[in-house]
């Protein structure tokens, strides 16, 4: 297998500048992936296959091509294990894939790394001690002018 | 030292966790420490770095983000309060309650580099929903020390969690013990209640009182300062007992006018469903005014029965209204209540003590470092 289709029914994602955030809707887990990472979900995620990946990224940080493939060939078996994506057969290749990187990139080479945060159920559990509403009760009132 | 202290709200709101910190974060740094403050942003505070009388307060927006079930919004405060934590680079953290900013200075993935103390500051059974007791329980035995305000809240928090036995103590609220000497009591009979208008304080109990109050002294009047979630209630509750001519709802009252609204008074009533150790005691306590209050957790353990205050059990409104009418009826024993608990909060509850204490364990805590680096 060459390339990765994210499995879009339940996987929404979104890139913030140099970090790519990724929900999974089914298990409330979400994932971060920053630098690298994000250039390579990016590329992924639009079908790339993995050799134009690893070939992109290991020109624009001009680190080692077969280190670069081993990574991203882990990230890639990743993603799919944790639900996010599943192998192409018949990928849809972007015609110009550095075209779908941001100008701007990270200071060195580094793995790419899926972070996994499963722990927003928990997150919500912790109520505030102090329920604050929107116009910030229980406040000073202003002062007059 | 560098003292990162972690609060789910800080001023410009309101109550006691947020009044002792504007009082302690200052003394801290008068103390000869680097003091920060890591809160949520307000309505009135909405800029993500602020200061608090040159204190830099850093406000991240994750109560909201989480509120509006926001994952992105949620996981770039967390990134920011890692990056509050990275920059800033505090030898310790010291959270008060446990909470989403304290969560997240916990949660931050790989090592954590300064120890965190968190301090509970009222009853965590009283506060939190039963659901997230566990959670929290978690939270306090993932900290390198835990302190309670009174042995009350401390034994709770040992039962939820016993794994912090050896690693746990009381130390209490304080205040700052002013120069200005107490002066005498109002000549017409004037019952405060101050706080925030929450179910916790119980002040519909003192509403409720009022009538068996005005029986034993005919010109008793009842002032509640405060703003809150109950309000309404408490108004309504007033308005149906044809008491409006006899309460006085004040709202908020600014911390610097706290004293003067204190002075104005007989006496304070606290009739508290539960409590950790209320800042309104000891801000009574040291203008001289007696107290009565509930016998719940530390309030039931600063007040000493006739000597530091008057004892009642909560949820008694004909109780309050005994001892309150007690108080207003004999001015010795109001003297003599207001004088022993000025006496007791000077002694053991001033801003000296509780500073000496904390950067006692501030340094035990940094000595030691983190207990759960891999957390």
């Amino acid at each position: 297998m060459n390339a990765l289709r994210i499995l879009d029914g339940h996987v929404t994602h979104e890139r913030l500048d140099d970090e790519v955030l990724v929900i999974n809707l089914e298990t409330g887990a979400y994932y971060a992936l920053g630098g690298v990472g994000a250039d390579c979900w990016t590329l992924l995620s639009r079908q790339a296959p993995i050799d134009t990946t690893s070939d992109v990224l290991a020109e624009r940080y001009r680190a080692d091509r077969a280190t670069v493939r081993a990574e991203v060939d882990a990230l890639a078996a990743e993603l799919v294990h944790e639900g996010l994506a599943t192998w192409e057969e018949d990928p849809s290749i972007p015609a110009d894939p550095l075209a779908l990187l941001p100008g701007a990139i990270a200071p060195a080479y580094t793995p790419p790394r899926l972070e996994k945060y499963d722990d927003m159920e928990e997150l919500l559990l912790l109520d505030p001690i102090h329920e604050v509403d929107d116009a910030g009760w229980p406040a000073l009132p202003a002062e007059p002018a | 030292m560098r003292v990162l202290l972690v609060a789910n709200q800080f001023y410009p709101v309101v109550g006691g966790i947020e009044n002792f910190l504007r009082a302690y974060a200052p003394a801290l740094r008068e103390g000869g420490h680097d003091v920060a403050v890591l809160t949520s942003r307000h309505a009135l505070a909405h800029e993500p770095i602020d200061d608090y009388d040159g204190i830099p307060v850093f406000r991240s927006d994750l109560e909201r983000a989480l509120a509006a079930r926001d994952i992105t919004r949620v996981h770039q405060n967390r990134r920011w309060i890692e990056m509050v934590e990275r920059d800033w680079a505090p030898d310790v953290v010291h959270a008060h309650d446990t909470g989403s900013q304290m969560w997240a200075c916990l949660r931050i993935p790989g090592a954590r580099q300064a120890p965190m103390i968190v301090t509970i500051q009222t009853s965590m059974p009283g506060m939190l929903d039963p659901a997230s007791l566990p959670l929290a329980s978690r939270l306090l035995e993932a900290c390198e020390w835990v302190t309670g305000v009174s042995r009350a809240v401390l034994d709770e928090a040992r039962r939820l969690a016993p794994d912090i036995r050896g690693h746990s103590s009381v130390i209490p609220n304080a205040v700052p013990i002013p120069a200005a000497p107490p002066v005498a009591p109002p000549a017409t009979p004037r019952v405060l209640c101050l706080g925030r208008l929450v179910e916790q304080k119980g002040f519909d109990v003192a509403v409720a009182a009022v009538p068996r109050l005005i029986e034993q002294v005919p010109a008793a009047t009842l002032t509640i300062a405060g703003d809150g979630e109950k309000r309404g209630d408490l108004a309504a509750m007033a308005n149906a007992m044809d008491l409006t001519d006899r309460i006085d709802f004040v709202g908020v009252v600014p911390h610097d006018r706290v004293a003067a609204l204190i002075d104005s008074a007989s006496v304070v009533a606290m009739p508290s469903r539960y409590e950790g150790l209320p800042l309104v005691y000891l801000e009574a306590a040291i203008r001289e005014r007696p107290v009565v209050g509930t016998a719940v957790h530390g309030l039931g353990e600063i007040i000493e029965h006739g000597r530091t205050g008057l004892l009642v059990p909560p949820e008694d409104p004909q109780a309050l209204a005994e001892a309150l009418g007690a108080v207003l009826r004999n001015p010795t024993l109001a003297r003599s209540l207001g004088t022993g608990a000025r006496d007791l909060v000077s002694r053991e509850y001033s801003m000296t003590v509780c500073l000496d204490a904390y950067t006692e364990l501030y340094r035990t805590v940094v000595g030691a470092g983190p207990r759960h680096a891999a957390d």
